[in-house]
């Protein structure tokens, strides 16, 4: 006898056996091949169905309002199990389930949310990875065009004839060489910066309209002031120090988020992997 | 943010090619969010945000496409942040997502407590995945009071409702910790500020008393402590308390700031303690300690007033959110410790009696989305919870059984200004003491106040205006006290439109004071506008106009001013008043984000809300002590 306890397959059948009737007991209306004609309908039942119906898990409160409950609500609460459940049995029994998509896309959906668990087991990312990753995807790190400009602005609100005052100041700027930091001293205040560092065409557009970006992009950085430009408030005349068109990164300057990327790319790639996996389990015919 | 610094390199490069750019002003516009969500947030979990956990957060506020956590969109903020705060509440931290996720570490309760445990852990998965997590949410929260008006801490009523998975500190400290290594790995100082934090859930029967609490210290520190939680005490005395100590062992520094006063019960500025004791000097001065923000605007709505607090002002029923957080709907109740206004005056008279003031706070605005996307754009608005991100589950309901709060009524706001040196943690931090802040609804309007009784009209039009600002009177946040002349307060102002958006209507000072005997007052002043109207004999001010096109919708720039600059000075200054004044500024009318629902459902614009909103900022207070 001690010998037989001993031997694992006899504690794995116990245990199986042991897990089956905890399986049985705790989880609420399942289909038992003993049962399939018998409806069996107890207070944990119908607890457990008046949470759902009522779409409230809170333990205590739906036990005291089944315990509260008058006896024709009781009652009601017991036919419309009964009718569910009976419902629920003959449609497995007719195959329903089988060409039902709703119940085919939720099984898949479970299936892969499984699939996503394999995340933890991904291996780190090295350096010779991180390289490879970046010159197969370098495109996306691309860097904008940017421009480096101080402006002299002179306002529609403040100038009757903006191009004369524009251009009569334009000579004068040149005229004395006047530099970013002495600029502040010529034209009108405009709204926002006058000097503008490294930005982009987008912010551009936002501070002075589509149109001036546009022309502004299209003068070359030099030592000499350029325009008349005009924008939404008024025309502007322009020092440009830099331009630099949009250029590929170095991977040093954008590490961290290639890094990000390639770990979250290998993410996405076990979980596609761990489905294939159970894609690879079945023969795929045609007939 | 549009004042970088240049880089030495840049700089270089410049004084070799002769032109030299110097520094454009003395400090710097940043924009951020201080009260943000992620996955790590059990009511956020719960009501569908499973995947958008900080990093997420980070890359949002960075300008970088991410999914969406309920509707897997590509989605991308308009215009990125300089700075955010991953707010997750500290109750159940993480524990929620560990237990989908099945790596909660749990303790040992017995055999039949783990059982119990894992029932619910059962349902709550359930729930999770048929998409019910909203309604296990609800039956958590707490329920109204018995005795309504008392202390809400001791009401028979109050109770947790988080008991049921045991002790799960460990969960929680791994939480923590992920938390703050995502803010370590995302501070840049310079491009990006990350400062770590965390939710502080006081609702005791329905009363929201909820903080925020942020520190500038980085991951060595806040890895010394787990934060602390309303399941630890409900009082904020004791939040103070936690701070001051735990400020004494490990060296860290916090701020805590309050939000959605609006739906504190009359709790949040009341003219008692949370316990109903006379408030004194020395709480006063732990309170303004510990609290120099307060967040005015939000998802929940607007904190600044309420039509029946202040009749007299033409904007105050701006985003009113009359839902209380709890279980079953009770009416909404304005009480003046609700809203920002009446406890800055309130304040006043707390510091006429005792001589500190308590609610002597600056103001931020904040998202307090739960998405892990912090998103105030009218237009590109995803929603308070995950599930309130489509036209369809907006309209679903949300809260309490009843009266159904929903999408609709959620407003997509606002946002955090902050003057600082530079984009790092010290500088923001520093700025946040200084209350050197702003509020705004979600537009990026930039606004520059400085008090003082030297300045010139022609200062309004200066090129260096905010040099002549901080030289000749004291910025946003600031004191004034009695000069021996008794010279009125002047403001110099200077307020500029969203560059992407639209135009503004008015700029405004609202002052509050109380007079010597006693009495409380406000008053709202129309300063500056646009186009050619005339004030009437009272003050007042017509309307803008509106060129929204409510059935595309859209609106003209055609209306409204792009700037206002000017100086302003107290008509009505009595020098024995205690007083403060800050800047309210409108935008023209815009189309609000349940609008552009309407249109796409083609069921018209829904009742919840007006189809045209006016944003607007509100400037932290400066005062005038006599």
């Amino acid at each position: 006898m001690n010998k037989l306890i001993a031997e694992p397959l006899i504690q794995f059948l116990v245990l199986g056996v042991l897990v089956y009737f905890c399986i049985e007991i705790f989880t609420p209306s399942r289909v038992s091949g003993l049962s399939r004609s018998e409806i069996v309908v107890n207070e944990d039942k119908l607890k457990a169905y008046l949470q759902f119906q009522r779409k409230s898990f809170n333990k205590s409160q739906s036990e005291q309002l089944f315990r509260t409950m008058p006896v024709d609500e009781k009652q009601a609460l017991t036919q419309s199990y009964i009718r569910d459940e009976a419902l629920f049995r003959e449609a497995l029994s007719l195959g329903l389930n089988d060409n039902d998509e709703i119940i085919r896309r939720r099984l898949i959906q479970k299936m892969e949310y499984l699939a996503q668990g394999f995340y933890d087991d991904i291996p780190v990312i090295n350096e010779e990875d991180l390289n490879n990753y970046f010159l197969a995807n370098r495109d996306q790190y691309k860097v904008d065009e940017s421009i480096s400009f101080t402006h002299v602005f002179v306002s529609f609100k403040k100038n009757p004839d903006t191009q004369k005052t524009s251009r009569s100041l334009l000579t004068q700027l040149n005229r004395n060489t006047v530099t970013a930091d002495q600029a502040g001293a010529y034209g009108d205040r405009y709204l926002y910066n006058r000097n503008y560092i490294e930005r982009t065409s987008d912010y551009i557009t936002s501070h002075f309209g589509k149109g001036f970006q546009d022309a502004v992009f299209k003068l070359a950085p030099g030592k000499s002031w350029q325009g008349p430009i005009q924008s939404d408030y008024g025309v502007h005349l322009v020092l440009i120090t830099r331009k630099s068109a949009s250029r590929l990164p170095e991977l040093s300057e954008v590490a961290e988020q290639v890094l990000a990327d390639a770990q979250r790319e290998r993410q996405r790639k076990a979980k596609a992997e761990a489905i294939q996996n159970i894609v690879d389990k079945y023969k795929v015919s045609s007939t | 943010m549009s004042l970088l610094r240049p880089l030495p390199g840049i700089l270089l490069v410049s004084i070799s090619a002769i032109f030299c750019y110097a520094e454009e002003e003395p400090t710097q516009l940043l924009w951020g969010d201080t009260h943000l969500h992620t996955s790590y947030s059990f009511d956020a979990f719960l009501n569908q945000n499973q995947s958008a956990d900080p990093d997420t957060a980070y890359r949002w506020a960075k300008g970088l496409p991410v999914i969406h956590p309920y509707n897997r969109t590509r989605v991308q903020i308009g215009t990125p942040l300089d700075f955010l705060v991953v707010s997750d509440h500290a109750e159940l931290m993480g524990v929620i997502r560990a237990i989908n996720n099945d790596t909660a570490e749990l303790s040992d309760e017995g055999f039949f407590n783990n059982l119990k445990r894992w029932y619910g852990s059962y349902k709550l998965l359930d729930a999770i995945e048929n998409e019910t997590g909203r309604e296990i949410f609800r039956n958590i929260l707490p329920v109204p009071p018995e005795n309504p008006g008392g202390d809400p801490v001791a009401d028979p009523a109050n109770k947790l409702g988080i008991g049921l998975f045991g002790d799960t500190l460990q969960t929680e400290t791994t939480a923590w910790s992920e938390i703050v290594d995502a803010a370590e790995r995302h501070n840049q100082p310079g491009k990006f500020t990350s400062l770590i934090g965390w939710e502080w859930s006081s609702i005791p029967t329905g009363a929201n008393l909820h903080r925020v609490v942020l520190t500038p210290d980085g991951g060595d520190k806040a890895k010394q402590f787990l934060p602390f939680g309303s399941d630890q005490s409900q009082y904020p005395e004791d939040l103070w308390a936690w701070l001051e100590e735990t400020q004494k062992t490990t060296g860290t520094r916090f701020i805590a700031i309050p939000h959605n006063s609006n739906i504190s019960k009359g709790y949040m500025f009341a003219q008692t303690t949370l316990k109903g004791q006379p408030i004194t000097a020395e709480y006063a001065r732990q309170r303004i300690r510990w609290e120099p923000l307060v967040e005015i605007t939000q998802i929940k709505g607007d904190s600044e007033t309420h039509p029946e607090l202040s009749p007299d002002d033409a904007f105050a029923d701006f985003e009113e959110y009359p839902f209380y957080i709890q279980q079953t709907w009770t009416p909404y109740k304005v009480d003046a410790a609700d809203y920002v206004r009446s406890a800055l005056i309130r304040g006043l008279s707390i510091e006429q009696e005792v001589g500190v003031n308590p609610y002597k706070f600056g103001l931020i605005g904040s998202t307090d989305a739960h998405t892990g996307l912090s998103s105030a754009e009218e237009n590109n608005f995803w929603g308070k919870m995950a599930k309130d991100s489509t036209p369809e589950t907006k309209r679903g309901g949300f809260i309490s059984k009843g009266k159904n709060s929903n999408g609709w009524y959620m407003a997509a706001q606002g946002l955090a200004a902050v003057w600082a040196d530079e984009n790092t943690r010290e500088a923001i931090y520093a700025a946040f003491k200084r209350k050197e802040t702003y509020a705004t609804t979600g537009p990026r309007i930039s606004i520059r106040v400085f008090a003082g009784r030297d300045f010139d009209i022609a200062d309004a039009q200066a090129g260096n205006f905010a040099e002549i600002g901080y030289t000749k009177g004291v910025p946003m946040g600031g004191d004034l006290a009695r000069d021996e002349s008794n010279n009125p307060v002047q403001l110099l102002v200077r307020a500029v439109k969203d560059p992407k958006e639209a135009n503004l209507d008015r700029l405004q000072v609202v002052k509050g004071w109380v007079t010597t005997d006693g009495q409380q007052k406000e008053k709202v002043f129309n300063v500056a506008w646009s186009g050619d109207r005339q004030l009437d004999a009272a003050g007042a001010l017509a309307a803008v106009g509106n060129t929204v096109d409510e059935s595309i919708p859209s609106y003209q720039n055609t209306i409204g001013a792009a700037e206002f600059s000017t100086l302003w000075t107290d008509p009505e200054f009595d020098a024995n008043h205690r007083a403060f004044y800050y800047v309210r500024v409108l935008q023209i009318p815009t189309p609000r984000h349940s609008q552009f629902d309407g249109v796409a459902l083609q069921t018209g614009t829904p009742e919840e809300a007006p189809a045209t909103i006016q944003e607007r900022a509100y400037t932290s207070p400066i005062w005038y002590t006599p």
